[in-house]
């Protein structure tokens, strides 16, 4: 299950740069804060490059993707929430609504955007059982006839 | 042989019935009985201690009245621009009050800027239930200027507020490796390159997210709450 390469369509991968794009924000704009903003600039211009590619070679069409890989992929993007969920919790209360608003933007971005990745994910999974099975349907039916 | 058991009973009895009798006479006539009879005469009783020489109690050392410092402004309500002010008092609304430059936490919900026309007077605010809440004080108060007060502690906040930013800024790192892995078209393949990419990406996120959770628990919050602490300190022990 987990070596399985499903196809998923463009819009997959479109997720995912959207999703490289938004859970960068937070941390790089932390970073420019207190480093020299070379720093943070040079970070948002790689993030940026990298979406772009990424966009740009599936602009026209999906491809195969692994479903480990994936799922690493939306579970390292899930982790960054830990940081602002924290805030959330432990720290609402001493801040104005305006900075608990923003964390909470931020953390349902990032789910809403994995859920959406998810669903695409689940979809390629779902079309690859079916042809699976339609494989098998026609197996036997080829050793019959022979 | 009837009779002599009769005979013997009759002595048991007779003994037993002469102990009951004779034997409370016996205690009541022991030790006790001199004592009792001794109580119901007259004591005379001189203790054998030598007479105290009292030495007379010596005068005080004359005190004189204590005097609180005082106060540059006349009373609790300080006018400012034609507005009277609480003094020491928190409040709600300080657009009338001109200030100076001000030094604030990060969020700038944590602050103090002196008062301009008002010399030696502080505007100190905090977030309030509902918005910010001031109070005016001296600036060479104690509480607010000294090693424990108002000013130490919101840079204390600072700090705090420094030490969170730079530990989420690290995530950044672990952000860049999911992008190369992106770009490097690891969601193509499975090969154990990939995933071991993948999987330090992620031990490096789940480090940031879990170490800058840890600061802004015990340093971040720890410094909100003495700050919280040294304006309401400050409001309850004004001169």
């Amino acid at each position: 299950m987990m070596r399985l390469k499903v196809k998923v369509n463009r819009g997959f991968f479109h997720i995912l740069a959207a999703l490289i794009l938004w859970t960068s924000i937070a941390p790089i704009a932390a970073l420019m804060s207190t480093k020299p903003w070379v720093y943070g600039a040079l970070s948002a211009l790689f993030i940026v490059t990298a979406t772009v590619v990424m966009v740009s070679r599936h602009r026209v069409q999906g491809g195969r993707v692994s479903v480990l890989q994936s799922s690493l992929f939306l579970f390292a993007c899930l982790t960054v929430t830990i940081a602002p969920i924290t805030a959330l919790v432990a720290l609402a209360r001493y801040f104005p609504i305006q900075y608990s608003a923003l964390a909470a933007l931020y953390v349902l971005g990032i789910v809403g955007l994995v859920v959406a990745a998810i669903a695409h994910l689940r979809r390629g999974i779902i079309e690859h059982r079916r042809g699976q099975g339609a494989r098998q349907d026609i197996s036997p039916s080829r050793s019959t006839s022979a | 042989m009837a009779n002599n058991q009769r005979r013997l009973r009759a002595g048991l009895a007779a003994i037993v019935a002469f102990s009951l009798v004779v034997c409370p006479l016996a205690w009541a006539g022991g030790r006790g009985a001199p004592a009792r009879a001794a109580g119901r005469g007259q004591i005379d009783f001189t203790p054998d201690v030598l007479l105290l020489q009292v030495t007379p109690t010596p005068a005080g050392i004359p005190i004189t009245p204590v005097v609180s410092p005082t106060s540059p402004f006349p009373a609790a309500v300080v006018m400012i621009g034609g507005q009277p002010f609480p003094f020491c008092e928190g409040f709600s609304d300080a657009s009338g009050i001109p200030i100076g430059p001000t030094e604030t936490d990060y969020t700038e919900q944590y602050g103090y800027a002196a008062v301009v026309g008002q010399p030696n007077m502080v505007l100190m605010w905090i977030p309030g239930a509902s918005g910010r809440l001031y109070m005016l004080a001296r600036a060479d108060d104690p509480n607010f200027s000294g090693p424990m007060g108002f000013t130490h502690y919101l840079s204390a906040l600072r700090e705090s507020e420094e030490a969170t930013q730079d530990q989420f800024g690290e995530a950044a790192l672990p952000v860049f490796g999911l992008a190369g892995i992106f770009l490097a078209g690891c969601l193509e393949s499975a090969g154990v390159g990939c995933i071991v990419a993948t999987g330090l990406a992620i031990g490096g996120l789940l480090y940031g997210g879990l170490s800058t959770a840890g600061v802004m628990l015990t340093r971040f919050l720890p410094a909100v709450m003495d700050a919280l602490d040294a304006f309401y300190f400050l409001d309850l022990h004004c001169p």
